[in-house]
């Protein structure tokens, strides 16, 4: 029978599973602060400007379409909506603000990705931004005062 | 274990100067460098631990030590400046993990089964096994056990660092622990039937 396993028994003194690559270290220093000095000093701010243009572009084609819908006259009469006339639809989207259309649109089922169709590249920087306001769930949270926004 | 660059001087002193410098208009440069060099190595350690890759763990650090850059001055000074960083080093390396699942689409297993191919491949544990094995089975832990087992076993934290890096309670990490270490010496003695 197998001798029974011991972590600490395992354990080497000073052991490292994953050392750095020899010279990783040198110059590291060196690297980041040149990273630094390329960061722009708004990215922050741009990050969430960019984010937010997305939804309101879809919030937008929301409009649009909800727009065509409430009014599509190849709808069948019975429908109460199809009786709303078009003035009547203007004025009840004009009473909705944009902010409760991209609440609406974040929380609900609208893929902004496909309303938008969002190329690759720009998914990326989507998911980018929103991983920037991204809270971990609860059992991640390393600490209740460590919240993102303390950093911003 | 950490030491100030200059061997004639105490960390905590260090520490304090790197602060006080990092105020200053014209310190700001001197005071990050010196702080990185103090603890890039230590940082790469727990990172690379929880994303297995060099390349990524190079990434993550690099996003590590933007947002310290762009905090430092706000740092409160609650706690010890080692576990703010530790901190930020481990909640970033939390977050590629959770990015990598996202961006791929893929659950949880099959994102393990990425880091388990890396680890084999891994030039560092060729030729030793039971690390490897070690390894490997550390990916079958949830991440956040996982990084408390590594800050423990590995990177020998007290608990009550421990509790202040991740916002838990000594309490609770001890039970963690004592049951990720039976659950990896479980499994590794599966494999030895």
């Amino acid at each position: 029978m197998a001798d029974k396993i011991n972590l600490y028994k395992l354990k080497k003194k000073g052991q490292n599973p994953f050392p750095a690559p020899e010279g990783y270290f040198k110059d590291f220093s060196q690297r980041m602060q040149q990273r630094i000095d390329e960061e722009p000093e708004t990215e922050k701010n741009n990050v969430v400007q960019f984010s937010s243009l997305w939804y309101y572009a879809a919030a937008a084609v929301v409009v649009l379409v909800m727009s065509v819908w409430l009014t599509n006259p190849f709808q069948a009469d019975t429908s109460p909506i199809a009786e709303t006339d078009q003035d009547e639809v203007q004025t009840l989207l004009a009473n909705v603000s944009e902010q409760e259309l991209i609440d609406y649109i974040q929380l609900g089922s609208v893929d902004v990705i496909s309303t938008v169709s969002l190329t690759e590249d720009e998914q990326e920087d989507l998911l980018e931004a929103e991983l920037e306001s991204y809270d971990l769930p609860e059992e991640y949270y390393l600490d209740t005062d460590y919240l993102l926004e303390e950093y911003l | 274990m950490i030491t100030a660059v200059s061997p004639n001087i105490r960390l905590e002193d260090q520490d304090q100067y790197i602060l006080r410098r990092f105020k200053e208009t014209d310190g700001q440069q001197e005071a990050f460098q010196l702080l990185v060099r103090t603890y890039q190595e230590r940082m790469y350690s727990i990172i690379r631990k929880m994303v297995i890759d060099h390349d990524d763990a190079d990434d993550v650090m690099q996003e590590a030590f933007v947002k310290v850059w762009r905090n430092l001055e706000k740092f409160k000074g609650g706690s010890q400046l080692y576990t703010w960083l530790y901190r930020i080093a481990t909640n970033e390396a939390l977050r590629f993990l959770e990015k990598k699942k996202k961006r791929f689409f893929l659950p949880l297993g099959d994102v393990n089964q990425e880091l388990a191919t890396k680890v084999d491949q891994a030039p560092s544990l060729d030729g030793d096994e039971i690390q490897r094995r070690l390894q490997k089975a550390l990916l079958q832990l949830p991440d956040k056990q996982r990084l408390v087992f590594n800050l423990k076993y590995f990177e020998d934290l007290k608990y009550e660092a421990i509790a202040e890096i991740t916002g838990t309670s000594v309490g609770g990490l001890k039970a963690s622990y004592h049951l990720a270490v039976k659950k990896i010496e479980a499994l590794l003695q599966l494999e030895t039937i």
